[in-house]
């Protein structure tokens, strides 16, 4: 029998606000040490209220905008209560029944593999609530350690639809939703140190059938690749329970991600009884449509549009368009650049080329953290228009730029880097070329074309790539035409 | 037998420790005494009589060295505060073991308010476990008594605070109210206490019992001094999303300027003068009533038609969210942990198990079941709908009355150990209290006569943020009578 | 009726460790407690608004401006168990406790 997944995700992200949601210390205490951004609100102190951070407010507004949600006209938070050590009051203040967003969707279109179409993958809620501090094991294995500078930064967490049918869309809509976020700047939206966080429900069904399969919940995965190692292999583990006529246990699993196996963390029946109701120490909160649409004013052009654009209107591949798009920073430095140069597949190729390669190497994942701005790229690029450099030139140009920062001209003009075009110069050296490779003159006057290439190589050599290459091959080959007739 | 009280034929005749504040301020005003003086003798007198009475958990040395604000009303006068306001530095326990050892890292908003107003802090006042009960019985550190009595109960929670203002060892005192627990002890003990309109006070650094319901109020001898005391504490908090930016007039200045009662409509709900009233509480408010109507109110029926749903509804919001509330006292950041324990569960569970005394489990283990998946819809959130009728009773109410007058407790203080026994006995004395905290509305009493020996407390009530029209007329009122002026002979 | 299983059930969410008499006396107490309290059920409160939040006004929020911390020292000074830096509590076995 075939099998279809059905995979639906709940996603945790931090939102990059300088404060906590309820009070006002530091949510910047990376490398600290642990309880240092801490006070008595956002350690549980007795007697302590809460207050919301209006840019809280304000930028899941803007999520949810960004997602294409329907923004609650009122919203309040509750208490979900549990007890566990990271958690300073024995509850979290998050929202139940009243979640600021509701209904949206995010685009996936399984990257740019041809035939494929555009698939909505639909978003049921957005709610903000607080995070909880952070455990660490000791190394006696008898204690543990709590720390509560976590505790109390803002996080919304974004539920998905049963949508996602596959390992490689669960992924996609990571990326989109990632690169979503990081174009409105609310969070930093990093897997690795925590301020991204993904839980999978999975469940599994015959092929054609519409009822839903008993679902699985999936914690504790650590990576994109890491979520779509653990649904592949979930599933895979699902079809085989049904296969040999067993039942699915619905259950709450934790990958290993050393194993890349999903273990059984918490069946159904020990699920928590979480007792959710209305916080009473915050008063709810009416959103009016003139914040909604002052918020939305503030939205920047979204990935989708972007691609659009890249693709209609600059004529870009599909491929490159989808490159930059997916890339919040890359596609910026590309709309400053596009901004005072029309040869946008020029920028394209330096930007995806050169310049990228130069990122990897450097291990920089934002542009706007390399030295290189896109006025550099727009001088250069200008330079080699007008003949000053040429494009081999240029490449040294931009390993200088991530270099020193320095201007193109100032480089060009620090390392004699400009190109030759004084033509009794290159005369001159044309003519020692043609006298010291007599065997290629032969050659090109028998009909070998290709030998002009090997003496325009020699031409550069001597000028160390300085050479105007345009006006080298204009004068070679009417040096060349001179003898062939002479 | 000498009388268990002593009543004064006016504020001259009474001896320092039991003058009104407003008395003490123009002595020190006019050098007839010092603050110093106040504060040593405000705090002997507390330690003298706690071997006894027990009223307070903690006595410091005063304020002396505290004392800002040397233009107001409080500077320099011995107040107290109850014991689950949170003092910087200072020991805070709400009557618990599991706080028994909690020092606070902050100050409550209205301590800070306090102490910019210079005054003397003399100590913290016992009370029942987290204000839970109705007779300051449920303290871990043993029963606050009664100085009418001391074989009776103060009333609760905040008994201590009511026992520091009627024994003399303070001019003011602090307390919280969440169904009463301000006004019942004042009742019983024979001083004015007032619940303000719920967020007229901040409530930061008031150790929660049932968010939607505390509110700090004051103890005082008389009415004025309420005003006073209310003009120090109320205003707007940026840390308490709950306290109200509603303007805050000058209480004392409002009532200082005299209220003229003729026609102001004084409204008698049908449904607090009923069956199992003790007749000498029904008799004293009925001879106030009568007052009232002397000095011209018009007296006019009301109706509080879900009265009899109160006491289900307060249990179940106040135990629903003091079940929430108190999951912070888990043995990890502060207070008590047990000596033993095999892993973390068994931790928490022993730590509060030990920590929290017999009534907290049970509210606690209430307010759970309510709460609990199954039962919310029929318990919690049906509570919190009947709320909602309980409310629009008294805005019915208000429209009919200026204010309205009624008993504040069924009797008046019964037995130490009288009620323990059964819960529900215990929760019924809280029947004439608890519906102002429901419907969020400022209430105070004040003496009005005895009963037995035992002082009876009147109730009034008012609409919203209308604490100035009460206090003026409860201060109309004491102007024109002497209950105020009987107190306990300690 | 609240039976002694529920009762040690509800303790269970509440992390309370009840004695064998404790279960007995609050099955009994609660039994009649929530007897009594069941009166409220009879209320007609179709189409009536819960009362979730007392006399409150809406939509309070804060800037977004951060505010000094209290400090490490302050804030685990207070603990029963630390290593002076960080709360101390018995092995947590995430497998089988986290939520
Ligand atoms: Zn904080």
């Amino acid at each position: 029998m075939k099998y279809e997944a059905v995979i639906g995700l709940e996603v945790h992200v931090q939102l990059s606000t300088n404060t906590k949601i309820f009070c006002p210390c530091s949510t910047r205490y990376s490398g600290n040490e642990p309880n240092t951004s801490v006070c008595e609100v956002c350690s549980g102190q007795p007697g302590v209220l809460p207050v919301l951070n209006a840019e809280v407010l304000k930028r899941a507004v803007k999520t949810g905008l960004a997602l294409n949600c329907s923004i609650a006209k009122r919203t309040k938070f509750d208490r979900k209560n549990y007890f566990y050590p990271d958690l300073p009051k024995g509850y979290q203040v998050s929202q139940f029944d009243m979640p600021i967003c509701e209904k949206g969707y995010i685009v996936v279109n399984d990257g740019l593999a041809e035939g494929k179409k555009d698939k909505k993958i639909g978003i049921t809620r957005i709610h903000m609530e607080e995070d909880a501090g952070k455990n660490v094991h000791g190394a006696d294995g008898k204690s543990s350690f709590v720390d509560y500078n976590r505790a109390g930064v803002p996080l919304l967490e974004i539920v998905s639809e049963p949508d996602i049918r596959t390992s490689s869309e669960a992924k996609e809509y990571l990326e989109k939703l990632k690169t979503i976020l990081k174009y409105i700047d609310v969070s930093d939206c990093n897997m690795e140190d925590g301020s991204l966080r993904c839980d999978a429900n999975v469940s599994v069904r015959p092929a054609g059938e519409t009822k839903l399969g008993t679902k699985v919940e999936i914690k504790n995965m650590n990576s994109f690749r890491g979520v779509q190692k653990a649904i592949d292999y979930e599933i895979e583990r699902q079809i085989k329970v049904c296969e040999s006529g067993s039942k699915i246990t619905q259950e709450t699993r934790l990958y290993d991600e050393a194993k890349a196996v999903t273990l059984t963390m918490r069946k159904k029946e020990e699920a928590f009884d979480y007792r959710y109701f209305p916080e009473p120490d915050l008063p709810p909160y009416d959103i009016a449509q003139k914040d909604i649409d002052a918020i939305r004013s503030t939205l920047p052009e979204l990935p989708d549009a972007k691609f659009s654009r890249y693709l209609d209107e600059m004529q870009l591949s599909a491929y490159d368009a989808s490159l930059l798009a997916g890339n919040p920073s890359l596609a910026a430095f590309f709309d400053r650049c596009a901004a005072g140069y029309k040869n946008y597949k020029a920028i394209t190729n330096w930007l995806l080329g050169d310049i990228s390669k130069k990122m990897n190497e450097l291990g920089i994942d934002d542009i706007f953290d390399a030295r290189i701005r896109p006025e550099h790229l727009l001088e250069m690029l200008a330079l080699i228009d007008n003949g000053t450099i040429s494009g081999k030139i240029a490449k040294t140009v931009i390993d200088e730029i991530f270099a020193s920062g320095e201007k193109p001209a100032k480089i060009i003009e620090k390392l004699g880097l400009v190109q030759i075009s004084d033509d009794s110069f290159i005369l001159n050296i044309i003519n020692e070329v043609v006298a010291e490779n007599p065997k290629s003159i032969s050659d090109y006057i028998s009909g070998k074309e290709a030998a002009v290439g090997f003496l325009v190589g020699q031409i550069m050599k001597k000028t160390r790539g300085k050479a105007n290459p345009r006006i080298v091959n204009e004068m070679l080959i009417t040096e060349l035409a001179k003898l062939k007739n002479a | 037998m000498s009388e268990n009280y002593i009543k004064y034929a006016n504020y001259k005749e009474m001896p320092v420790h039991f003058k009104p504040a407003h008395e003490i301020r123009r002595m020190i005003d006019a050098k007839e005494i010092s603050e110093a003086e106040l504060t040593k003798m405000a705090v002997e007198r507390a330690s003298s009589s706690n071997g006894v009475l027990n009223a307070f958990l903690s006595i410091s040395g005063g304020g002396a060295e505290l004392a800002g604000g040397k233009n107001s009303f409080w500077a320099g006068i011995p107040v107290a505060l109850k014991d689950n306001i949170v003092t910087k530095g200072i020991k805070t326990t709400a009557g618990s073991k599991i706080l028994e050892n909690y020092t606070p890292i902050y100050d409550a908003t209205v301590v800070q308010k306090l102490k910019n107003a210079g005054a003397s802090i003399i100590g913290k006042t016992n009370m029942d476990e987290f204000a839970m009960g109705s007779s300051t019985e449920n303290s871990a550190f043993g029963v606050t008594k009664n100085p009418w009595d001391i074989t009776r109960v103060p009333g609760g929670s905040s008994g201590g605070s009511a026992v520091a203002v009627a024994s003399g060892s303070a001019y003011m005192a602090l307390g919280s109210d969440t169904g009463g627990s301000i006004r019942q002890p004042a009742a019983l003990c024979g001083v004015c206490g007032m619940k303000p309109t719920y967020g007229r006070v901040s409530r930061y650094g008031l150790i929660a019992f049932a968010s939607s319901l505390d509110q700090i109020g004051p103890f005082t001898r008389d009415a004025l001094d309420m005003a006073h005391a209310l003009d120090a504490i109320c205003g707007h908090d940026p840390k308490d999303s709950t306290s109200s930016a509603a303007p805050a007039e000058s209480f004392s200045d409002f009532v200082k300027k005299g209220m003229d009662m003729n026609g102001v409509k004084i409204g008698i709900p049908d449904e607090y003068f009923g069956e199992g009233i003790e007749q000498g509480v029904s008799d004293r408010v009925k001879e106030a009533i009568g007052q009232f109507e002397k000095m011209g109110a018009k007296i006019v029926s009301v109706k509080l038609p879900h009265t009899k749903y109160a006491i289900p509804v307060y249990y179940l919001i106040a135990t629903a969210e003091a079940s929430s509330n108190l999951s912070r006292f888990d043995g990890v950041k502060y207070g008590f942990r047990a000596a033993e324990f095999k892993n973390l569960k068994d931790m928490y569970m022993k730590t509060r198990d030990e920590g929290f005394g017999a009534e907290v489990k049970r509210r606690i283990i209430l307010g759970t079941y309510a709460l609990s998946s199954g039962y919310y819809d029929a318990y919690y959130k049906t509570a919190q709908k009947a709320r909602t009728k309980i409310k629009e009773d008294f805005q019915d109410a208000f429209s009919r009355a200026d204010l309205i007058l009624s008993p504040v407790t069924p009797a008046a203080a019964f037995k130490i150990g009288e009620k323990t026994a059964d819960p529900l006995t215990m929760y019924m004395s809280d029947i004439f209290t608890i519906s102002a905290n429901l419907a969020s509305i400022p209430a105070l009493s004040i003496p009005c006569g005895l009963s037995g020996g035992m002082p009876v407390g009147l109730q009034l009530s008012g609409n919203y943020f209308q604490e100035g029209k009460m206090l003026a007329a409860a201060y109309e009122f004491q102007k024109r009578t002497d209950h105020h002026l009987c107190v306990a002979a300690v | 009726m609240i039976s002694k299983e529920e009762i040690t059930k509800i303790a269970g969410l509440a992390m309370l460790e009840l004695s064998e008499t404790e279960k007995t006396e609050y099955s009994s107490q609660l039994s009649s407690l929530l007897g009594y309290f069941k009166d409220i059920q009879s209320l007609d409160l179709a189409g009536v608004e819960p009362t979730n939040h007392a006399l409150v006004a809406d939509n309070v929020l804060r800037e977004d401006t951060a505010a000094p911390s209290l400090g490490q020292k302050t804030v685990v000074a207070g603990a029963p168990a630390t290593d002076g830096k960080s709360y101390r509590v018995p092995a947590i076995i995430e497998t089988e406790e986290q939520p």
